[in-house]
């Protein structure tokens, strides 16, 4: 076959896959903007008068921007204190230091350690720290992630020692030179930092779930969740309520495709 | 490795100590003294209110004997068995295409990983609608196709329910093998293809003869993380079916939270985890040794 | 590099990115400008008979829809220009309804809007038809 059947060929498939891919998200937009194919058959394919009032349903039957606040502050808590913890361990583990050995098995072992397992002991940990339904609480768990340091750790390694030694003579403290050296040229650590801990940390469900015991602190995908049993079954405003809630994170995800696809590459197991 | 010279170094060292704490202490709290804590509830029989009183293997006795564990655990293993083959078989058919020097690829790539970041919340709901017997696309193309002749109840049947939140969660997580796979096979260098093209090798020989074996440990990896998914994917199945119907759609992870948190046996279900937790362990340390070493890995102790 | 420097670098490397959020954050606040200076709850309309002549002295009622509480209605009376305006008004989807005894009634008009007590204004009359 030539080169050039092959091409159209690959393209054929990739496109009808494409299609395949996107047609649930299409439907769903669709939904929220004209409420039809909830109870009649057969559906209709092209949107007729679409409107946003399914929307301005949503936003005015739950709390939702009360919602989003929850989901937006506990992802800043998360991303924040993962940046700084990560790349912290990331630089300590740059040194050779007593029980060296021992740490990184321990933070390779917790790599072995998914969630779930350990749902029962961390709600009861929480709830001994008066943590319970407090944003503190949500985010308290995934405060740090294992990969991430050892992206912080290899992007820190190939730092050359030219530039410490020149800092040290300079009189720089070591934790400064992180500061000042590290940092700005591990920008693409950064970014798979950020970018990992807010999917996982705005997607996170199973956590809130248990955590929260007040509808006023519930996260977006908590709320979601509810939403569908509080106003039973199929609705033009479950599926706006849908779109609300991917909308943030599908937006961010094109905005940085780049950054997004390679950091998420780094985190291979979901820590 | 930062050379550190004689004088700074208890200042140093004091830095290091500082710097490692808080996420050690994080994982400390939150990832090694679960597993003790685990394993000590699963002696335990605890209704959360009251006291708890100590049995022993009693728990591990009635887990054994209990059939919705063993359909939980059964159910998990299907959907690892069952997705993970067909999600990797399609994303390494997808990256090949996709590796391609065609144009719009980046197009493609962005496209085929879209529902990788979308909330599985979200997902469920939408996929949950689309296989809605009454009004549901899926069953509106199969009829219209003539393929059925009546509405699927995909979701209310014992049979079809589980098979069709695996789909779900394949097209979920598609993306991400796809992306696993392009990596693994950008770093085959181009020359093997040509001189086995111009040894007069088919392109379909070059796929079985040198795509694939090379790419074995990127595969490996792949598996790995569908395990471990496998294992822990309770979003979708809360929402999309809550185990149902019946238990045809429970995994060990939604047992797990319905005994520990809508029945209370924090004990009985503490007991499922140190089960769930070492059979991960088991596996994936397996299927690790088989890969012959980290698979995809970071030689993390230097 | 200095501050400005990394401030201008920074800001040619994602030139759109920020365009985008600027964007958004522009929009953001022309919306919320605009539901501030409209937000009185003020919805007003006309009713007319079938002929196109202004009623006075017409019913006209507002009720809440929603999908479980029936709330009291809300009634106005028509001034001579067949004109009615309710006050207050915090719902965002009703239906409203004129009559008159003697001269008809109108069809149940339903409307949904797009903020809270947004002033609103009847697209369209509401005729009053002959019982039959």
């Amino acid at each position: 076959m030539s080169k050039r059947r092959t091409h159209v060929l690959t393209h054929i498939l990739l496109i009808i896959l494409c299609f395949l891919i996107i047609v649930p998200i299409y439907w769903v937009v669709k939904t929220s903007l004209t409420g039809e194919n909830l109870f009649n058959y057969p559906p209709s394919l092209i949107p007729k008068d679409p409107h946003i009032y399914f929307f301005v349903d949503v936003y005015y039957w739950i709390p939702f921007l009360r919602f989003f606040m929850n989901s937006v502050i506990v992802s800043a808590i998360v991303v924040v204190s993962n940046i700084i913890f990560n790349a912290m361990a990331g630089f300590a583990l740059g040194y050779n230091f007593p029980g060296k050995r021992l740490i990184i098995l321990t933070y390779l072992s917790c790599m072995m350690v998914p969630f779930q397992t350990t749902i029962i002991p961390a709600f009861l940990l929480t709830k001994y720290f008066g943590l319970l339904n407090t944003h503190l609480g949500l985010a308290l768990p995934l405060a740090s992630t294992i990969i991430n340091i050892f992206v912080f750790k290899t992007n820190f390694d190939a730092v050359p020692q030219s530039l410490h030694d020149a800092a040290r003579i300079d009189g720089m403290a070591d934790w400064k030179m992180l500061l000042r050296i590290y940092l700005p040229l591990a920008r693409p650590a950064i970014a798979t930092n950020i970018i990992l801990t807010f999917v996982w940390s705005w997607n996170n469900f199973i956590w809130p779930l248990i955590i929260t015991q007040d509808t006023i602190m519930r996260t977006l995908p908590l709320g979601l969740a509810r939403f569908l049993s509080y106003f039973e079954d199929t609705s033009g405003q479950l599926y706006a309520f849908v779109i609300m809630v991917i909308a943030p994170i599908v937006v961010v995800f094109l905005m940085n495709q780049r950054s997004f696809i390679s950091g998420m590459m780094s985190g291979a197991v979901k820590g | 490795m930062r050379r550190v010279s004689g004088q700074d170094r208890s200042r140093i060292l004091l830095m290091i100590y500082l710097f490692l704490f808080p996420s050690l202490a994080i994982f400390l709290l939150y990832r090694i003294t679960p597993i003790i804590w685990n394993l000590l509830l699963s002696f335990q029989e605890w209704k959360f209110i009251g006291p708890n009183t100590w049995i022993g293997l009693r728990n591990y006795a009635e887990m054994i004997r209990d059939p919705v564990f063993w359909q939980s655990f059964k159910n998990t293993l299907i959907y690892f068995f069952g997705g993970t083959p067909i999600a990797i078989a399609l994303a390494v058919l997808v990256a090949v295409m996709v590796n391609n020097p065609i144009r719009g690829r980046n197009a493609y790539r962005v496209m085929i990983f879209l529902p990788y970041p979308i909330t599985p919340v979200a997902v469920a709901i939408i996929w949950q609608w689309l296989y809605n017997e009454k009004v549901g696309l899926i069953n509106y193309v199969l009829r219209t196709l003539r393929l059925v002749s009546d509405p699927v109840p995909f979701l209310q049947s014992f049979k079809l329910a589980l098979p069709s939140v695996i789909m779900t969660t394949v097209w979920q997580v598609l993306g991400y093998f796809v992306i696993i796979v392009l990596t693994g096979l950008q770093t085959i260098p181009d020359d093997l293809y040509e001189s086995a093209e111009l040894d007069g090798a088919s392109r379909l020989a070059q796929f079985f003869r040198i795509t694939l074996p090379l790419i074995r440990s990127t595969i490996f990896l792949c598996f790995i993380v569908g395990i471990i998914n496998s294992f822990t994917v309770f979003d979708i199945i809360y929402v999309m079916t809550d185990g149902g119907p019946g238990h045809a759609t429970e995994i060990l992870v939604t047992n797990i939270y319905k005994n520990a948190f809508t029945f209370n046996r924090m004990g009985y279900a503490a007991a499922m985890t140190v089960f769930m937790f070492l059979f991960l362990l088991l596996v994936t340390w397996y299927s690790n040794r088989i890969s012959g070493g980290e698979a995809g890995g970071v030689n993390y102790y230097e | 590099m200095s501050v400005g420097g990394r401030l201008s670098e920074f800001g040619r490397a994602n030139l759109g990115r920020i365009l985008f959020v600027a964007a958004v954050v522009l929009a953001l606040l022309i919306w919320i400008i605009h539901v501030r200076l409209n937000d009185d709850g003020v919805v007003t309309g006309v009713v007319l008979t079938q002929a196109g002549d202004p009623v006075q002295g017409a019913t006209v009622q507002l009720r809440e829809q929603t999908l479980n509480l029936v709330k009291e209605p809300r009634a106005v009376k028509t001034d001579e220009q067949g004109r009615f305006e309710f006050t207050d008004i915090e719902m965002i989807d009703f239906l409203v309804s004129a009559k008159l005894d003697g001269v008809g009634a109108s069809a149940r008009k339903r409307y949904h809007l797009y903020f809270m007590r947004q002033n609103f204004e009847l697209p369209e009359p509401l005729v009053l038809k002959k019982e039959s």
